[in-house]
């Protein structure tokens, strides 16, 4: 875990790749599985390379049927493989929604422990590039709802490296949700082997006035929003919440509980939403040092317009972060 | 015209009782004033203004009224002096309704057969409401003038207010919508520092008399103030604490207690007074004393158990004799007799005196662990604390486990650090294994 020495600028898609390798490269038990990932690299091209490194029957190319993928994958965890899933994206994983909540949450329960199910599914989701309504989802609930399964949603390169190597490691499918806008983001990540664990939320920035709580890359535009909300004289803390499942109390109660306010954001629809799970967690945690009611910030309440205007409008930007910190501060939304 | 009717106040209630009025006929009452205590067959609860207006009070305090019985009336203020209206007039006297409605019951019936979850049925079948008073505002509701409820606060400042002891009616809120928060508490109490957010006590009256009051000390207490500081000045003292598992030492104790005649009260000190009595033999150089420059070592072990007297202050040190040959139960009824003979202030020859060793158990007062003042010419005193329930790890498993921690107050004049471990060792062994204080003869 110590090993890390220096730290490089690398993609997000890049440092997952190098996880995929480094662990491939360490345990002979992982195979990948997905669509288009071995000959073309993978859609997102997170794969590639790897066909020609670790061969057909360690990158596995599958047809485009994610229900058999997944169960392929559970079958082998069974049995003593490491099945790392690649589902085209989020939006693909319904059609696999019954395997993975049936089965793959499941088994070790109703086993009685006997069999264990160490799988890793990883999608990216989220809305932005005009995919429409049947392609632009952020599902992160979906599988937050779920007990058996661990959900984590990185947002750096640097812990899109380390928890997928955990996610590897661990004995229980983790549902790895990646972001399509983040792909291309560069970030410092550590060379050589180390982990970052699951069911961490993450502190990203100190703050006193509120503390704003990012899920998935929501995070990242929390973050930027704090920094330009400091010109206002709004001193926001930031949390990346990364685990869906579980979720990290700690540091969320110790940060409320200083700010007295707080926000949460999410990309997804926030009606039941992981936005709707953490306000009343913390309400129920931190009801006497709150100064003002925590609200929430989701998609529209539609499906995803296919129009470019349109779509912007319906995902939570920097400036609605903004807007809602400045009401839940008591100032007026626009600056 | 609104009536006042005695509350439910829990599902066994049928009656209530005015406590006390707060406030008599012809006050003008605002809503959420709190008008009289209303005790219930369980509790005591504040009576709330529902309206403005003036207050004609029905029922006499003292005096019991069913549940829904019009107990006051609040209405204008030129109908005060009116006489009550017939009780034809009040509708809402209702006598207590059904508290589930039947139908709502049977209409569950059906979905709780055909519906496997269990969450499910249990959100079919609401609790009853039995429509209660309203529910109590937060603590501010209590100073009896003005409850609070009704203004616009945060929970921080509802808080911070309580702390600091701010009227939140007397503020204006600068939060949205007039919402009283945090920076109005903090602007009003006078900006205190977090640090220092205490409720201010009301000053209470101080009852007159001189600055220090002189007290002659009984004479039990001038001896115990002379022979303590003897003691702190002339000993040489250290300390040696062990924490003993006194899981096994609880349950022995209660089967005793429960099925062996004499050993009713057998209690853990006197557990203690059989454990240190063996120890003691084992170890006769902590069964002794020096004096004028050598070591006494006694043949006798005889322990002295520190009390409280019955009245007043002080401290008694009731002895029995010969502990190491006697069996527990023994320890157990001589120990009892000889308290109550010194508490009684007619202690028997010798119940006071000719102690070798001595015990002071606080348990009882739950104090985690302290430390004794050695009684001269004894050379140490145990010093036992409260039995408390821990997470101890055992074979790698965290597990629920009963500690005792003891501390042995040492004359290194007269025995040292190895002998004081290994005496507390031989201690925690027999506590630990409490078989062995059963046996004589071991």
């Amino acid at each position: 875990m110590a090993t890390a020495v220096k730290a490089d600028e690398k993609l997000y898609r890049v440092a997952l790749r190098e996880a995929l390798n480094e662990e491939m490269e360490r345990d002979d038990s992982i195979f990948l599985i997905g669509e288009d990932i071995g000959t073309f690299g993978g859609a997102y091209r997170v794969t590639e390379g790897l066909l020609d490194k670790y061969g057909p029957q360690r990158v596995v190319d599958a047809p485009i049927a994610e229900e058999a993928i997944v169960g392929t994958a559970i079958g082998a965890a069974m049995l003593g493989l490491r099945p790392v899933v690649e589902l085209m994206t989020i939006n693909f994983s319904l059609v696999a929604y019954d395997q993975i909540v049936n089965n793959a949450a499941k088994i070790r329960y109703m086993f009685g422990g006997e069999v264990k199910v160490p799988m890793v599914i990883r999608m990216p989701g989220g809305a932005g590039h005009q995919l429409s309504a049947q392609h632009s989802h952020s599902f992160e609930v979906l599988y937050g709802l779920i007990p058996g399964l661990l959900v984590v949603a990185p947002t750096t390169p640097a812990d899109a490296k380390g928890m997928l190597k955990s996610a590897i490691r661990s004995d229980n499918p983790v549902m790895f949700l990646e972001s399509m806008s983040l792909y291309n983001v560069k970030g410092e990540v550590p060379a050589g082997d180390y982990t970052t664990p699951l069911g961490k939320a993450a502190l990203r920035r100190n703050g006193s006035d509120l503390t704003i709580i990012g899920v998935s890359r929501m995070a990242v535009l929390a973050n930027e929003a704090a920094k330009q909300l400091e010109e206002e004289d709004i001193d926001a803390e930031v949390i990346d919440l990364r685990s869906i499942r579980p979720i990290d109390w700690e540091p969320i109660i110790d940060s409320v509980r200083k700010t007295s306010r707080c926000v949460v954001v999410e990309e997804g629809w926030s009606t039941y939403g992981v936005t709707a799970e953490i306000a009343a967690g913390v309400q129920e945690r931190c009801f006497d040092y709150l100064d003002a009611p925590i609200r929430r910030l989701g998609g529209a309440q539609v499906p995803m317009p296919y129009n470019q205007q349109l779509e912007r409008a319906s995902i939570p930007t920097g400036e609605d972060i903004k807007r809602l910190v400045r009401v839940t501060v008591g100032r007026k939304p626009d600056a | 015209m609104p009536d006042i009717n005695m509350p439910k106040l829990s599902d066994t209630m049928e009656e209530g009782t005015i406590v006390v009025w707060k406030k008599k006929s012809g006050d003008e009452v605002k809503t959420g004033e709190v008008l009289a205590e209303v005790e219930s067959d369980k509790a005591t609860f504040d009576l709330e203004a529902e309206a403005d207006g003036v207050l004609q009070i029905l029922v006499d305090q003292g005096v019991p009224a069913k549940i829904g019985a019009p107990i006051a009336r609040i209405g204008e203020a030129s109908a005060a002096g009116e006489a009550a209206p017939a009780p034809a007039q009040q509708p809402k006297a209702k006598p207590k309704e059904p508290e589930t409605p039947p139908a709502v019951a049977e209409e569950h019936e059906p979905a709780q057969k055909s519906a496997p979850p269990k969450q499910e049925r249990a959100q079919a079948s609401p609790p009853p409401s039995a429509a209660p008073p309203r529910e109590r505002g937060g603590p501010e509701a209590r100073d009896g003038q003005q409850d609070g409820r009704e203004v616009k606060a945060s929970p921080l400042a509802r808080r911070l207010a309580e702390e600091m002891g701010v009227d939140l009616t007397s503020l204006k809120g600068s939060g949205p919508d007039g919402r009283i928060v945090k920076e109005d508490v903090m602007a009003a109490g006078g900006s205190r520092p977090k640090s220092d957010r205490r409720r201010p006590q009301p000053a209470a009256e101080r009852a007159p008399g001189p600055e220090v009051e002189v007290i002659e000390p009984s004479r039990m207490q001038a001896t115990i103030a002379r022979r303590m500081a003897e003691s702190k000045s002339t000993v040489p003292e250290f300390q040696v604490t062990v924490e003993a598992r006194v899981d096994l030492a609880v349950s022995l104790r209660q089967q005793l207690k429960d099925s062996v005649p004499g050993a009713e009260k057998v209690t853990m000190t006197d557990f203690l007074v059989r454990a240190c009595a063996l120890a003691l033999r084992k170890f006769p150089e902590v069964n002794s004393s020096w004096v004028d420059g050598k070591f006494q070592r006694k043949r006798a072990v005889n322990i002295g158990l520190a009390v409280a007297p019955g009245q007043g202050m002080g401290l008694l040190v009731p002895v029995v004799h010969d502990a190491d040959i006697k069996d527990l139960i023994q320890i157990s009824i001589e120990s009892r007799q000889v308290i109550e003979r010194a508490r009684s202030g007619r202690p028997g020859e010798g119940d006071l005196s000719g102690a070798t060793f001595s015990i002071s158990n606080l348990g009882m007062y739950g104090v985690d662990e302290f430390t004794a003042i050695i009684n001269p010419p004894e050379a140490a005193i145990l010093a036992v604390g409260a039995i408390k329930d821990v997470p101890v790890v055992e074979g790698g498993r965290i597990v629920p486990g009963k500690v005792m921690r003891m501390t042995l107050s040492v004359d290194h004049r007269v025995f040292y650090g190895a002998t004081a471990a290994q005496f507390m060792a031989e201690v925690k062994r027999l506590i630990e294994n409490p078989v062995t204080l059963l046996v004589t003869g071991s």
